[in-house]
Parts: structure tokens; sequence; C-alpha cells
């Protein structure tokens, strides 16, 4: 186990350099090039040659890249993301903040997520072509044909705006003026937890339909394959009760599985909210780097992809360790 | 100068939006809780909270030196009171100027010595009286190379401007104070400085404010000097003004609200639905088109809907470097060739705003309505002006636009296939406005041709003729025509000395001469504005020399 440990780690590590290398090359190498340099964002528009070459050299954008690099990295290892000159405060002031928002939303999407395709795979897998099996298959394919971005406003519209009409679903069954859910807006959870979930229930479920008609599909498959396999049979022909043999001996071999699948999707989903943090206005990972993009804010842009990256970075690494405890076969393999 | 005004939060913003708006039925609004009958309050009552949203990036600064876009410029409207300023009134009486920390200046005989007494009364939010060395400090500041502030070139002419703004000197001369007095000499006499006078990066700031970019929002905090000062800011978030009570209502009845909250990275469709659901009061950004169709169609929210021309224009420069638009008759076939009413369908048609071929934008006082090129193509004109060129053909050139807000590209696929009528190849090459307006205004990209939106920064033809196409200065950042026939630089010298009627002349012979004569421009549109407001706001006033709601009249009903 240590050597896979070890392996991993040091895999995460090279993976985290790539990123910053790319990510380093991406904002102040290429942009350079294509005239949209740093110094001169920073500079301002009507900046003299003298004026750019001024704040270049504060930016150290004067030294040779390798050196800039290795300063930037450095930076990183302490912590110190840059300073964005456009908002005029550290990286991490904003950063940090951006990054509880979206881990609120996608960690809680995740728990729906979850629990719904368990619910409905694990349903489908024992009962195969049953109604409800159909019918979470036609749930499951509907929820992977609907995008993101037509989902949220639609789930807002529905749910948030609707009732402040007087109606739910387009029939007049509440009083107009009805507040069901915000159609918008965030309250961080250290502010007021209960707000905080209430502004989070409607882009929960709007970021959590698309990935549970995935795990539907996914458990319901794995559920069916492993009921058919000799261990199961045996267990049921023993007398074990229907849910020991799905939770117990089922589940077991399920979980490493979908805990791959698990930890893949949520980096995806932290770094790929946009949609959902723009339409429910939550100042997320998406939401800002949207805003440092519009406004050209080179390290926060480039800050962002790097917590993207480290996250995606460290999200694999732990489910890959997960996925080691949970499968004894793997842990055989790296020590054999 | 182009000032920024976003325009929803992208492409598929809108396209749910249109949905939504196929989805909507004719629902009845809600009522809006909190409400209180009857007018404006008295002079210096302010009650209730408003609520208001604006789109993420929709703020560039909170250095009240710094700040250059419409919305801080709305904002710096209500935490501001400059030299001068604007007429809290709807449509052009808006953009006439009136008493602000002073009275109306008096000009020397020559023009050249504006001389601003201040007013009593005339205080900084923390109680502290705002002097004439404040107000000097205050000009020193938003030209410090340090500031860095993007409107200090319109006091070049101030004496002793340009050594300053070259670090060569700590002082400007050409500022000088009494106890009670402010003068500015000038080195040629300046027929618009009163508007510059009252630009929103004026607003005073005390002696010793550091001579760094101040973004937290503490200036504003202590040192507003309008009816609201800034209660908090906390940056991509959320904005909160408070009712200014050290604000001496003398100076102009202004704010009647106690609080007003803005909530930052609101979506401009989904603020739209808050609104109608009474959760909202009002959204900083100009109301998408899709909405404004869905509105449109409700009677019961057509008392919500406001909407005034801007002091706009939206364009494509010709690069007048590049060739073959080096070439005036390949400028003036360029411009009988494109369809402006298509281009302007893909803005959001006639709702949206008005054809025009000229420079100026209507409102201004020294606009005058010519037409020159007609709305629709003429392309036998057209195609007569390129054979004249002797151009050879077929050319390809590249057209350069932002790709981050809808309708740019729309726009520019459409101009796209008017050129190639006459010959010209379009490339089109899009990219975030970031970039995008970055790129174009470098002299050394020798971009070709791109569509820009241009606000103006007063109310002057100054502000975009000699901004915008300045011939002695080609490789101006804002000169993006790279405008340079030397034939125009004395009228245009001559033109911002004068001031009333003969000003006004020379303006619109101006504009019209450069597009007769060599079209450096192909003028699109003027955009309208449109906002939407909740049904408790009474006293919306769209200011048209902000290009924003004027927070100074709102009231709850």
């Amino acid at each position: 186990m240590r050597r896979i440990i070890a392996n991993r780690l040091l895999g995460a590590v090279v993976q985290v350099l790539m990123v910053t290398l790319f990510a380093w090359l991406l904002f102040y190498v290429i942009a350079k090039f294509t005239g949209a340099s740093p110094a001169q964002r920073i500079a301002g528009k009507q900046a003299t040659p003298q004026q750019i070459a001024l704040v270049a050299r504060e930016l150290g954008l004067n030294k040779p890249y390798w050196q800039q690099y290795l300063i930037f990295v450095g930076h990183l290892i302490h912590g110190d993301f840059g300073f964005s000159y456009v908002q005029m405060r550290p990286v991490s002031q904003i950063l940090w903040p951006a990054t509880r928002a979206t881990a609120s939303l996608v960690l809680g999407a995740a728990v729906i997520w979850l629990l719904v395709a368990i619910v409905i795979g694990g349903y489908g897998g024992l009962r195969p072509r049953s109604a409800g099996d159909v019918a979470g298959r036609v749930l499951a394919i509907l929820g992977m044909s609907v995008p993101v971005f037509w989902v949220a406003p639609l789930i807002s519209y529905f749910f948030g705006y609707q009732p402040t009409q007087g109606e739910v679903l387009g029939l007049h069954l509440v009083p107009v003026g009805t507040n069901i859910f915000p159609i918008e807006g965030y309250t961080d959870f250290g502010q007021n937890p209960v707000q905080w979930a209430y502004h989070l229930i409607l882009p929960w479920i709007t970021l959590a339909v698309g990935f549970a008609a995935v795990y539907i599909r996914f458990i319901r498959t794995l559920t069916a394959e492993q009921l058919g396999e000799d261990y199961a049979r045996t267990a049921r022909a023993k007398g074990a009760s229907t849910s020991r043999v799905l939770i117990t001996h089922v589940g077991r071999n399920v979980a490493p599985t979908v805990s791959v699948l698990l930890g893949a999707d949520i980096a995806t989903a932290l770094t790929g909210v946009f949609f959902v943090e723009t339409v429910f206005g939550i100042p997320g990972l998406g939401y800002t780097g949207l805003s440092a993009i519009e406004n050209l804010d080179y390290p926060v842009i480039t800050a962002v992809i790097i917590v993207a990256a480290l996250i995606a970075v460290l999200a694999n690494t732990v489910v890959d360790l997960l996925h080691a405890a949970l499968d004894p076969r793997l842990r055989r393999v790296a020590s054999g | 100068m182009a000032r920024k005004h976003l325009r929803l939060g992208g492409i598929a913003v809108t396209a749910a939006a249109l949905l939504l708006a196929a989805c909507s039925s004719n629902s009845s609004t809600s009522s809006t809780s909190g409400t209180s009958s009857g007018g404006p309050p008295k002079a210096g009552v302010a009650t209730g909270t408003l609520t208001g949203a604006m789109a993420s990036g929709a703020i560039d600064s909170m250095d009240p030196n710094r700040w250059y876009f419409a919305v801080t410029w709305g904002l710096a409207n209500a935490l501001c009171t400059t030299l001068v300023r604007y007429a809290d009134q709807p449509g052009t009486a808006g953009v006439q100027v009136v008493p602000g920390t002073a009275n109306l200046p008096k000009i020397s005989s020559n023009g050249l010595v504006w001389t601003f007494t201040m007013r009593p009364g005339a205080k900084f939010s923390n109680g502290r009286a705002i002097t004439p060395a404040d107000i000097k400090y205050t000009f020193e500041r938003l030209m410090a190379p340090k500031v860095n502030t993007g409107t200090g070139v319109y006091f070049t002419n101030l004496i002793g401007a340009n050594a300053y703004m070259a670090g060569k000197a700590k002082t400007i001369p050409g500022i000088t104070t009494t106890a009670n007095s402010i003068s500015f000499h000038l080195s040629s006499p300046d027929g618009a400085f009163i508007y510059k006078a009252a630009l929103p990066t004026t607003c005073p700031v005390p002696v010793g404010t550091p001579l760094k970019p101040i973004e937290s929002g503490s200036l504003e905090e202590t040192y507003a000097s309008g009816p609201f000062k800034l209660q908090s800011y906390q940056p991509a978030r959320q904005i909160v003004l408070a009712f200014n009570k050290n604000y001496d209502q003398a100076l102009g009845a202004r704010g009647h609200v106690a609080k007003i909250v803005f909530t930052i990275g609101d979506a401009s469709t989904q603020a739209t639905l808050q609104i109608e659901a009474g959760q909202l009061d009002f959204d900083t950004s100009n109301l998408a088109t899709a909405d404004i169709i869905k509105i449109s169609s409700n009677p019961a929210l057509a008392s919500q809907v406001h909407s005034a021309s801007r002091p706009s224009l939206t364009y494509i420069f010709l690069n007048n470097q590049v060739p073959p638009l080096n070439n005036v008759l390949v400028r003036k076939a360029i411009n009988y060739a494109i369809n402006r009413t298509a281009i302007l369908a893909q803005w959001g048609g006639p709702l949206a705003g008005a054809p025009s071929d000229q420079i100026t934008p209507p409102g201004q006082s020294d606009y005058k309505q010519y037409s020159i090129y007609p709305n629709t193509p003429n392309l036998p004109m057209a195609k007569k002006l390129m054979k004249e060129a002797g151009v050879k053909l077929p050319v390809t050139l590249v057209l350069r636009c932002q790709n981050d807000a809808p309708g740019f590209v729309n726009m520019a696929q459409v101009i796209q296939a008017n050129l190639k009528q006459i010959g010209i190849n379009v490339k089109i090459v899009g990219s975030p406005n970031s970039v995008n307006s970055s790129y174009i205004v470098n002299y050394k990209a020798h971009v070709p041709m791109g569509i820009e939106p241009w606000s103006l920064d007063f109310p002057d033809g100054e502000a975009i003729i000699n901004t915008g196409l300045d011939p002695a200065t080609p490789d101006a950042y804002a000169n993006m025509a790279r405008f340079a026939v030397t034939s125009f630089i004395s009228p245009f010298n001559k033109a911002v000395t004068l001031t009333g009627a003969a000003r006004q002349a020379a303006y619109e012979q101006l504009d019209y001469q450069i597009m007769s004569q060599q079209a450096p421009y192909a003028p699109i549109f003027n955009p309208k504005w449109y906002d939407f407001v909740s049904k408790r706001i009474g006293g919306y006033v769209y200011s048209e020399a902000m290009d924003a709601i004027n927070y100074n009249t709102l009231y709850i009903k």
C-alpha cells in the first residue's frame, strides 16, 4: 500500500508541475506574443512604453522565462497565487471564497445524485425490466439528454420564479407572491447555514440531474452484473435477505468502481459548473474565472486553472488510493 | 472613449431567455412589499432599501479617480459631487451642467482661465469640508502616472500638465487655489472644459490621499461627497450604498432611499425574472433584447419599462493605413455596401437602436442629422467606387470583434456577406472583449477593421471626434481608424477651442466633412437603453451623461 501511495503522490506532483507550466505558458508567454501582455493590461491602454516596461520589471517579466517559471512555482508552494491588479488584492483572497462556494455546490449535488442513483439504479439492477426499472431508465435518458445550460434556467424559472406569479409548473396552485425557492443568489455557509442550504437547493438539483442519470445507468448495470455472480447466488441460497445481499455483498463490489467514477466526476464538476453558477448567481470558481477573463485578470485566470487542476489531481489521487483500499486485488498487484 | 457597458452574460443565457420568453404565460405581476404611497419624499428624507443587480465584471475600479465603466460612473454619480455636475433630469435636460461643489465657473475673456468658487456646505461624508486644495489634489491625483486613470488626457492643456504627467514635475502650476476658489489655467481655450470638470474621475479626494490605486472602496466609505456613501464593498459579491447624512441638500436635493444593495454577478435574464417576481428592484445591465420583447408583450409590465437613446455609436473602424483601406474610395464603397438595417437586426432590431451613418450620436448639442450613406446597400454605387479605386479583387481583410457578448459575431457575419458583394473577403476574428479591446488599440497590430461600440465620456462632439479620430495622433490608442489626414488637423484643433453656437456648427461640419470626404468609419447604429424596474420604484431617471440609472432620484413609492 505504501508503494501505491508513493507512486500515486509522485505522479500527482508531476501532473501538478505540468499543469502549472501549462498555465504559466498560456498566460505569461503566449499572451505576450498576442499583443495583450499582462504588463500592458496592468499599465493601462494609455501607458507609455516606459510605464509598461516599469510594470514588466515589477512583475519580473524581464527575467528569463525559466527564472520566471521557477519564481512562479516557488510562490505557489508558499500559497502565494500572486496579486490581482484588477481587483487590487491578493489572488488568494479571491480564490478561496470562490472555491468554497463551488465546493458547496458540487459536494451537495454529489450527495443528491449518489442517493438518487443508488436508489433508482439499485432497484433497476434488482428488478430489471420491471415498470420501476423502465421508468428509471427513461428518467436516466432524459437526464442525460438535457444540457445543464437548459436545465438551469428552467428549474430556476419553474421553481423560483413561477410561484411568485401564483403558479407551480404552470398550474395556479399557490397565492401570487409565494417565494418557495430563490430565483438566484448565494449565502456563505459561515454567514447563515440555513440560508446557505436554502439558496443551494435548486442549484444542487440542477447539477445533480445530469450526473444522476449517468450513475443510475451505471449502478443499475453493475448491480445486475454482480447479482448474477456466483457469490451473490450463494448468499441468496444461504438465505441472506435481499437488502443484505445488496448492501453487504453486491455493494462492496460496486463501490470501488463507483468511487473511481465519483472522484473523476467531482473533479469535473468542480471545474465545470460555470452555467449553474452563472444562472443561480453563485460566486464560485467558474464565475470567478469568467469574470477574470472578462477583465483579463491574468493572475486570477492562472490561479483558477491551477486550483482546478489541483482539485482534479487531488480527487484522482484520493480515488486511486481509496480504490486500492477498497479492492485488495489492486494492493496485491502493486506489491507483487 | 469606448466606455464599457456589459450586455448580457452570454449566448447561452440569451438562448435560455428566449426559451423562457416562449414559456412565459401572461401571468399577473407580483405585489411588492414594504411600499408606501405618495411621491418623492422631502429633501433629506431617505427611507427604505432598494436592491440592484449587476453583471460580473461591471466594476472596473472603486478608486474614485480611476473608475471608467458605465456602471461605476453610475455609482460615482451617487457617491460624488464634482465641481459641477449633470442635472438629475431625463433626456437632453440631463446633460445640462449645474453647480456641484462649486458654482458654475467664471471664464476669462480669452477663455484661458476657468475659476470655480466653492459653495458652502460641500463636505465629505465624514463631515470634513471639501476645500479648493482638495480639488487641486484630486486633479493632480487623477493625472498622476501611478494612479493611471484613463481620463487624464482630457486635461493635458492645463499649463504644466504634460510635465506633471511625464513625472517631470511634482505639481501642476496651471491649477491655483484661494481660500474658496480654484482656477484652471489653460494653454489654449477649451470649449468642453465645463464637461471635463464634471467627469466622474474628478470625484474629490482629500489632500494626501496616496498616489496609488485604492480599490478597496475605503475612499468612498469615508470621503464620499454625493448623497450616498459606500457602506461596504465585497469585490465580485456585493456593494452597499447608504444615504450620506453629511451631504448638504442645499447642493441639490438628491438621495431618497436609505440604502441601495447591489449584488454583483447576476445574469441579466435572471435579474429580469427577479424584478418581475418582486425580489429585485433593478439591474444595471441594459435589458436583453429577448426580455424587451417578452416584457413589451405584457401590458401589465409596460409601466416598469423605461427606454432612452444612448450617447453611443456602434461602428466599424476602417484602418486608413492598411491597404486597400488606405484608399478613400474603398472606405466609401464599404459605407455604401453594408446593410445597416440588417446588421442592427442582429443586435435586436429597431427596439435595440437606430441605424446611423454619422459619427456623433443624436442628443448631443452638436448633432445635426445628415444622410450620406444608405441604411440598405447601394451596390451599384459601391461597385463603381471599388472599380474607380483600382483595387485588384478579391481582397481579404480581417474584421475583429468581441465574441463574449451576443450580437457582435452575428453583426460581423452580415458585414462579411455584404462586403463579399464588392469583392472583399472578410475574415472574422472574434475574441473576448478583454483581449479584443487590448489588441485593436495597438497601433503596431495594424488591425484592418473592427466593430466597436463607443460611448461618449461627455455630451460633446469632441468626445468622439477628437478623441477617436484626432489626425495629429494616428498612433493614439483610441484612433483605431489611424486617421491621419493632415488637412483635418487644423479644423480639429480649432473646434476644441470654440464655444457655444460656433462650436456646435464646427462639430456639425466636421462630422459631415469627415464622413463625406474620408469615411474613416462605417457607422452602423446608435443603441438604445432599456431598463426594467420594480413596481415600487419611483423617480426613475436614466442619466444620459453617465449612461446609467440615476440613483439620486430613486425613491420607494
